[in-house]
């Protein structure tokens, strides 16, 4: 019986070496290879190497942004304060005795803690020694920054937790609540708890250069073995393998250049309007030229920025192929990476982008494989740098002609004169379509960016931010009268041989609606001021109401639709500069089917429900110039776009406007656009002598701007300005209109007087660039 | 096998004969020793590349490794000083060695013992602080242990009925209890198989045993509550390595993949002496000269290397058991039938916690694994194994013993 029990014994022992060899043969023959290739992998190290973002430069090749290679380099709040040694050592008193720990008394884990300090105390004294060395300062230096980093952060905490406090204890006195000890100490606590700023990296040397950064760069992620007062169960000396430099970060900082931030130009003001003519010339200097085009960054990236990279590479195998060269996407976010954020640097990010380098080291042999980072690629802009500089000069302030002048006859008790007027101007080749220049003010500039976002992003009333050219919804106002007038011909609603009366209000029986600007104005009609009915050369020419509300009722509201969309209202253009196109609007929510006959005439004189830009407003004038063919407009050069398209408009209808236009900048007797009356007298609008000049004055009833001082609380809105916008969009050219100019300036008031000026200069401008 | 310094040539005869003698009356037992020493060599061998990137050969072994051999050394002084008295000695003195083992590990839970003695390690209060070495109790303790039981189950009427097992169960409580309270969850963990291992042995009916581990197993799970969340840890890992979970692969599953992977890269044939010191070394894999010695022998010998350590414990335990088999008396018998309970549950699950079979529980590989106390621990049980093979009883002892084979 006994040699039985054995024998059962020894079965029952050899039992889990069956179930051990199994294992055994499933680790090492199954899975053999990819294990070892996953125990080879620990062999290697990566390391990146920085790439450079591409440049982005002005149609003529000036750079307007260029990668300076900077780098930042920022060491963790806790490394700073020196918080970091105690957590270590803490770490590795607590390792040595594992869930021992918890039984262990106060006194014995403070001795036990205390025998780790030194080590790592020493370990960050090197470790500071080694970064004031590699960055080239003294270490006294590094020394100073880091207590002004300590000392600001702690002065931000404790402002932060006094706060905190207060807001707590008002909201317990709101409630009612009288407060314990208990709960004074609870709220202390959570006053007292870690701002952001006490997680995150500093930067102890801003913006280093090129072979600094490098030098950094291959120092993150080293580790170093310190041996700890200990030995294990081995006798062998214990290690703690720590970071070479703790809570070390290169940010790549990448540095840009914006050698045209800030632009002084030389203004003529020999051909300014009434009192701002001057014989001498103004030097004026703007800033932030082209930001709202070349957009911002940010530092932080996002899930979705990956997500977007993803999407991007999906749809352009060639470059995913390339940035997957070595397996891993060398393109990819990494922390401390910048991402453009609006505006061109957002838009053409994973263009711009460009490649990291990869230095693969095989630990064991100290191989190195090098893979040389690819630049990012160059954007260039269809925009001139210099003339985009002009014309934000002339939109400056300072100049007079965009601030509220006495005889802009502007009665407007929120704007009185001197406000500064804020607006946009799109100067576009009608042969292109390329934008030369889109300017909205007020614009911003990256010293604000950097010193004072608060005064860009709480302006309100303002809003430097938004392009305006682009992004705000306008009412078009009476420019929209050409497009109609083609439409109409080409519809067959109107023939250039009839006439239409002007009765001053488009319902006989009902003088209050419908209403002429002639007849509000003046009391009259533009067929006893033609002394005769008018065609539509005419009607452009002196803007008449009348005539375009009986287009409109022709024209229904199907019609006028059509009209609007086949110049382009309701499409974005894809510039490739950011998300914020406004695509243009017909009807409450883009919908014209709920539209009656009388938004149709609303909308035939540029009124009621109908929005767009300025930028549409140059472009579908530049497709009248065009005898009716549209080019989608393009401000990155080289983009794609689709075909132009003929519209196949009826081309009488095309000249009949063009001939309006013509005349309504150069009658002197009827147009709108053609002279201000000054007290001193009449003067040209537009006296560039050589060129011709067709265009439209606008004038358009907005709804007053009114801001609500205190969100959705008990004040009410506060109306802040008023009055309508004005308008004005011409076609230049010596010969033909080679270039379509759009200006609006928000609640500026009659579109001749105060668009007219500063369109009439942009066509100085542009020959002072050499275009004209 | 000579000890004692000759004195002037009767000396010498009496040495040679003796020698011839001992080799003679050995039989099973020098099998055991033979696996102990081959797996004692192979673990010297395992740890220098273990520890040390550069081969520098057997002249410059790495300091883990050259004290492990010294360790060996006093291993094999142990074995054959544990070998020489007639092992009914033990038997007598088994309850003192008991009773000592058990102070130890009651030394070891007194709370105002200081650190410098006492200094919890990896989270349990196991060992005592020796300077050149230190010295885990709960190894001694085993031995006083199967001393003790096998001195007990000797009398047939001790464990034939359910009652006389209770004071095996007894037994096996105190040092069970006084080690899981370090917590050293491992090690009182094999006190129970080596238990089961010598109640069949004796001869227990194996009616009793299934209903004890039948209703063991049933009440496993009610324990795992009052588990420390280290421990919860380990089993959680295990599970969410057995269901294909590697959420958990960089913390409570690092070490047990970092095994596994070190494992299954030696492939069928190892890596080689000079790849797997590279590999071992940058994978870094903690206590890979200790508790993870036989991951490194995979990966320097392969799927070859791991089947012949296996192989040679099962020539460990043929050796044992046969020597068991061949001893004629009860005592003697269960001693090695104890010990080999031991060493087998040892073995089972250290290469389990190396392939990911087990929960890392710190258990040391028998022979293998660098350690002092493990080392001499050991070699000690190969001693009373030899100790019983070399001590068969007289006759007439054997005539007048309490277990029979009559059955």
């Amino acid at each position: 019986m006994f040699i039985r029990r054995l024998l059962l014994l020894l079965a029952v022992m050899a039992a889990p070496m069956v179930a051990l060899t199994m294992q055994l043969y499933r680790l090492t023959v199954v899975r053999g290879d990819e294990l070892r290739a996953e125990a080879e992998q620990r062999l290697v190290r990566r390391q990146w190497t920085p790439t450079v973002r591409g440049t982005i430069l002005d149609r003529k090749g000036r750079i307007l942004a260029q990668e300076r290679p900077s780098y930042d380099i920022a060491v963790d709040y806790r490394v700073l304060t020196g918080v970091w040694v105690r957590d270590r050592a803490l770490r590795a008193a607590r390792r040595s005795v594992g869930a021992g720990w918890v039984e262990l008394k106060a006194e014995a884990r403070d001795s036990l803690v205390d025998r780790y300090l030194p080590v790592y105390e020493a370990h960050l004294e090197r470790a500071w020694d080694r970064i004031a060395l590699t960055a080239g300062i003294p270490r006294e230096e590094l020394e100073r920054r880091k207590s002004a980093i300590v000392t600001e952060i702690e002065r931000r905490h404790a402002d932060i937790a006094q706060r905190r406090r207060g807001a707590e204890i008002e909201a317990a006195r709101a409630r009612g609540d009288a407060l314990t000890d208990a709960q004074l100490r609870q709220i202390d606590r959570r006053a007292a708890q870690p701002i952001a700023e006490q997680r995150a990296p500093h930067v102890v040397a801003a913006r280093v250069g090129d072979s600094v950064g490098f030098a950094f760069q291959l120092l993150v992620g080293e580790e170093a073995e310190l041996e700890l007062p200990e030995r294990d169960t081995a006798g062998m000396d214990v290690v703690d393998r720590v970071e070479l430099l703790p809570g070390l970060q290169v940010w790549d900082g990448g540095d840009r250049d914006y050698p045209l931030e800030t632009v002084t130009v030389e203004i003529d003001r020999s051909s300014f309007p009434g009192l701002l003519r001057a014989a001498a010339t103004q030097k004026v200097t703007v800033d932030g030229v082209g930001l709202h085009m070349l957009g911002r960054f940010r530092d932080r990236v996002y899930r979705e920025d990956a997500a977007a990279r993803e999407g991007y590479l999906e749809e352009h195998p060639a470059v995913k192929a390339a940035a997957f060269a070595s397996g891993v996407d060398r393109g990819a976010y990494r922390d401390g990476d910048r991402i453009g954020e609006t505006g061109l640097e957002k838009a053409q990010e994973h263009h711009l982008r460009g490649l990291r380098g990869m230095r693969t080291r095989r630990l064991d042999t100290g191989e190195e494989e090098v893979l040389e980072p690819v630049a990012g690629r160059d954007v260039q802009l269809t925009v001139d740098a210099m003339l985009q500089a002009r014309v934000q000069a002339l939109m400056s302030p300072e100049v007079g002609l965009s601030i509220v002048q006495p005889w802009h006859g502007q009665e407007s008790d929120t704007q009185p004169p001197g406000t500064a007027l804020n607006g946009a101007a799109v100067v576009l080749d009608i042969d292109t379509g390329d934008i030369i220049a889109m300017v909205s003010t007020p614009t911003y500039s990256r010293d604000q960016l950097i010193n004072n976002p608060d005064s860009i992003f709480e302006d309100r009333v303002n809003l430097p931010f938004i392009n305006r050219a682009v992004s705000k919804p306008y009412p078009p106002g009476s420019i929209i009268k050409a497009l109609v007038l083609a439409g109409a011909i080409d519809r067959g609603n109107y023939s250039t041989a009839q006439r239409i009366a002007c009765t001053g209000h488009a319902f006989p029986n009902n003088p209050e609606m419908f209403r002429c600007w002639i007849y509000k104005r003046y009391s009259t009609t533009h067929s006893v001021t033609f002394g005769n009915d008018l065609d539509g050369s005419d009607a452009i020419c002196a803007s008449c109401n009348v005539f375009f509300f009986q287009l409109g009722r022709r024209l229904g509201v199907d019609g006028i639709t059509e009209v609007y969309r086949e110049f382009g209202v309701g499409e974005r253009w894809g510039l490739g500069i950011g998300d914020f196109e406004f695509p243009g609007t017909i009807g409450a929510d883009n919908d014209p089917s709920k539209l009656a006959v009388g938004d149709a005439m609303q909308m035939a004189i540029g009124q009621g429900p109908v929005a767009w830009t300025p930028l549409h407003a140059a472009d579908a004038y530049a497709t009248l110039a065009r005898g009716g063919v549209r080019m989608t407009p393009r401000i990155v050069m080289g983009r794609e776009r689709s075909e132009p398209v003929d519209l196949g408009l009826d081309p009488r209808g095309i000249a009949m406007a063009m001939d309006g236009l013509y005349r309504a900048v150069n009658d002197d007797r009827h147009s709108t656009g053609h002279h201000i009356t000054f007290e001193a007298g009449r003067e040209k609008i537009f006296n560039v002598p050589g060129v011709r000049v067709w265009g439209k004055t606008g004038t358009a009833e907005a709804p007053d701007l009114r801001i609500d001082p205190d969100g959705d609380g008990p004040q009410p809105p506060v109306t802040v300005k008023k009055g309508d916008h004005s308008w004005f969009v011409v076609l230049a050219g010596r010969d033909r209109p080679r270039y379509a100019i759009a200006v609006v300036i928000d609640y500026g008031g009659s579109g001749g007087k105060v668009s007219g000026p500063i369109t009439n200069q942009i066509i100085h401008a542009l020959i002072a660039e050499g275009y004209l | 096998m000579a000890t004692a310094e000759g004195s002037g040539d009767w000396g010498l005869v009496r040495l040679v004969t003796g020698a011839v003698d001992t080799a003679r009356r050995g039989g099973f037992a020098w099998l055991a020793v033979g696996a102990a020493m081959a797996l004692s060599l192979i673990g010297i061998y395992s740890i220098d590349v273990a520890t040390q990137l550069e081969p520098t050969g057997l002249q410059e072994l790495s300091g883990p490794a050259l004290r492990q051999l010294i360790y060996l050394a006093v291993g094999l002084i142990a074995c054959i000083t544990v070998a020489i008295p007639n092992y009914r000695v033990y038997g007598y003195a088994s309850g003192v060695l008991f009773a000592i083992g058990v102070v130890l590990l009651i030394f070891l839970l007194i709370p105002f013992v200081p650190t410098s003695i006492v200094r919890p390690r990896n989270g349990a209060r196991a060992w005592i602080d020796l300077g050149p070495m230190d010295f885990q109790p709960s190894e001694v303790a085993k031995i006083g242990y199967v001393l003790l039981l096998a001195w007990y189950l000797r009398f047939r009427k001790n464990h034939r009925t359910i009652g006389g097992l209770l004071p095996p169960a007894i037994i096996t409580g105190i040092p069970v209890a006084l080690i899981t309270l370090q917590p050293d969850l491992g090690q009182a963990a094999l006190f129970i198989p080596a238990l089961f291992a010598v109640l069949v042995a004796a001869g227990a009916k194996l009616k009793h045993l299934t209903v004890i581990v039948l209703i063991a197993t049933m009440a496993a799970p009610a324990a795992y509550p009052i588990l420390k969340p280290h421990q919860k840890e380990r089993f959680v890992g295990l599970i969410k390595q057995f269901t294909g979970d590697e959420s958990s692969s960089q913390d409570i599953n690092f070490q047990s993949v970092g095994a596994q992977r070190l494992a299954g890269a030696g492939g069928v044939e190892g890596v080689g002496d000079e790849h797997a010191r590279v590999l071992l070394h940058f994978n870094a894999l903690p206590e890979r000269h200790n508790d993870m010695i036989y991951a490194v022998i995979v990966n320097r010998f392969g799927l070859v290397g791991g089947l012949a350590v296996l192989g040679l414990y099962l020539v460990w335990f043929i050796g044992a058991l046969g020597t068991a088999a061949a001893c004629r008396e009860p005592f003697g018998r269960l001693i090695c039938v104890g010990l080999t309970g031991f060493i087998a549950a040892q073995v089972a699950i250290n290469v389990g916690m190396n392939l990911g079979l087990a929960p890392i529980i710190g258990i040391t590989l028998p022979f293998v694994s660098n350690g002092g106390s493990s080392m001499v621990t050991v070699w000690i049980m190969c001693g009373l194994i030899l100790n019983v093979a070399l001590h068969r009883p007289s006759y007439s002892l054997r005539k007048s013993f309490e277990y029979g084979d009559d059955e």
